[in-house]
């Protein structure tokens, strides 16, 4: 059963549309990976998601109401001099509306127990302004499931990492997804890091949206089309990669 | 040589000056728990230009009074004013296509330029102008000592509060949003409060120290480090001693009680950065 419908939907800024006609849909508990160049307008749709930014035509439905969501920003968004300690940071998240009394003494055993999911309960007591990329991206991941969402919409997350760091944040969303069922919007520039881990796909190319099915979208004819270059899909010891070029055995891209 | 004012000798006239300390106390206490949002928030222009919208405010309102025949409030305009350019920072850049900080520097500049140009018109009140923009003013009149204990200690209770949502929506506005925090209240409360406690407190005290409690003890405080509430208690202490103790610094060697004020407010900033430096993990150590 779908859990977030758009319908024709018109995203933008003021009078300046960004994304014209999208058309979505997402599924409890899918894993959906948005792709598209930088200023296509990723982060835009996902703010619609979030309710940051208002469709200015269309429809964006939320079967059973609008769910309770996390959000993993860029990290160039959180800003590093503040003086606050990552279980500062949880506590807060969790008791945002209450008075100061819970600010320093009580321990939350929800903040405890995500820190341990995510692996950061020895950065506990660091400041946001010690932490490596990597540890903030997973800071910030903390602080979007400690609320227990419904939905997770990371934007971005992988942006400023190596390789390696890259590669295990994104095997941390996939083990999250599967434990706790929780339906997963990742937005990334990287279309072949999302390739094995995605369920549904939505390809942003020169404002239009091109989603639907991994298997579905994945296609040489597809690809080709969305990106007006040939492209080739194939399947190489079980994981799918994608090709440069239209015949078999040029360069590879993932 | 002229002998300099003791200590005894304030408190032989404490009754005359018990009034302005305490409304530099109080004053000093709110705007230094306000003030770390604003450093936090990267706006301390904010409080430039409020405070400058405040003077303007005032100007005004002397300006209807012997140009106009208008009996009109010198606080009132202070508020008026202050709220008027409050109301602007709360309008959303991106849809302006401007910075926020820009629109910051308009107001600061306009409503400065205002002041001195009205203020040039108003000779008469020359001194009560110059008090304003400079807090030269030695004595507070009970009205406004009432409405800045007043103010102060209900905008004390609702920060106190808010605290959480209050410091998560500064954080990350957007993630806070997402959470269901009601971003646009807690920006108009965070707003409206510097507003009205600028407003109050330039009537009675004057721009510049207004300025310096809105920003000094918090920079001093951030310096210092230590977790987040320890910052806002700290910085609230700051601002109290800033206002109290550049009172008594002005009354004992015979300074402008302002230009005192805001001294003393920079000196814990100087402090601050020397402990910082002498002790680098000064900030992991306190306010655990």
């Amino acid at each position: 059963m779908n859990l977030l419908t758009y319908q024709g939907v018109d995203l933008g800024y003021g009078r300046q549309v960004v994304l014209r006609d999208v058309n979505l849909s997402v599924e409890r508990g899918d894993f959906l990976g948005l792709v598209g160049p930088n200023g296509s307008g990723k982060s835009t749709l996902v703010k619609s998601m979030l309710g940051l930014v208002r469709p200015m035509r269309g429809e964006i439905h939320w079967e059973g109401g609008v769910p309770k969501r996390g959000y993993v920003p860029q990290r160039e968004q959180v800003d590093p001099i503040w003086p606050m300690r990552v279980r500062d940071l949880l506590e807060m998240t969790i008791h945002s509306l209450q008075t100061l009394q819970p600010l320093h003494r009580k321990q939350c055993p929800e903040v405890r127990e995500i820190m341990e999911l995510i692996e950061i309960d020895h950065l506990a007591d660091k400041t946001l302004a010690t932490l490596s990329g990597g540890e903030m991206q997973r800071v910030l991941l903390a602080r979007a499931l400690v609320v227990e969402p419904e939905v997770v919409v990371l934007d971005e997350p992988t942006s400023a990492m190596d390789l390696v760091a890259s590669e295990r944040f994104l095997s941390l969303i996939n083990r999250m997804h599967e434990q706790k069922q929780t339906t997963v919007i990742l937005v990334t520039h990287d279309l072949p890091s999302l390739v094995n881990r995605a369920h549904r796909l939505g390809i942003i190319q020169n404002g239009a949206l091109h989603s639907g099915k991994t298997e579905e979208i994945l296609t040489s004819e597809n690809l080709s089309r969305i990106y007006e270059e040939p492209l080739t899909v194939r399947s190489v010891d079980g994981r799918t990669v994608i090709l440069h070029g239209a015949s078999s055995g040029e360069r590879s891209a993932s | 040589m002229i002998e300099q004012p003791t200590l005894g000798e304030l408190w032989a006239s404490r009754d005359l000056f018990r009034d302005p300390i305490l409304a530099a106390t109080a004053a000093g206490t709110i705007l230094g728990w306000l003030g770390v949002y604003v450093v936090l928030r990267r706006m301390v222009f904010v409080a430039a230009a409020v405070s400058q919208a405040a003077a303007l405010g005032v100007a005004l309102a002397f300006y209807a009074q012997i140009h106009l025949a208008t009996d009109v409030s010198p606080v009132l305009g202070a508020v008026s004013l202050t709220f008027l350019v409050s109301l602007l920072f709360m309008l959303d850049p991106l849809r302006l296509r401007i910075t926020r900080e820009s629109i910051l520097g308009l107001a600061f500049v306009f409503a400065g330029g205002s002041a001195v140009a009205i203020g040039d018109r108003i000779s008469q009140e020359a001194h009560e102008i110059g008090s304003i923009l400079f807090g030269t003013a030695v004595l507070v009149r009970t009205f406004d000592l009432w409405l800045i204990l007043i103010l102060a200690s209900l905008l004390l209770i609702g920060h106190i509060w808010t605290t959480r949502g209050m410091l998560l929506s500064s954080f990350d506005p957007d993630a806070a949003r997402v959470q269901g925090l009601p971003i646009r209240l807690l920006d108009a409360f965070l707003f409206l409060s510097v507003g009205a406690m600028v407003a109050v407190a330039t009537r009675a005290l004057g721009a510049l120290p207004v300025f310096a409690f809105t920003v000094l003890p918090a920079m001093a405080a951030l310096a210092i480090g230590g977790r987040l509430w320890f910052v806002l208690i700290l910085s609230a202490c700051l601002g109290a001693l800033s206002g109290g103790l550049g009172y008594v610094l002005a009354f004992m060697r015979d300074l402008p009680v302002g230009a005192s004020q805001t001294i003393v407010a920079a000196c814990w900033v100087g402090a601050a950065l020397l402990v910082r430096l002498l002790i680098p993990r000064v900030g992991g150590l306190l306010g655990r």
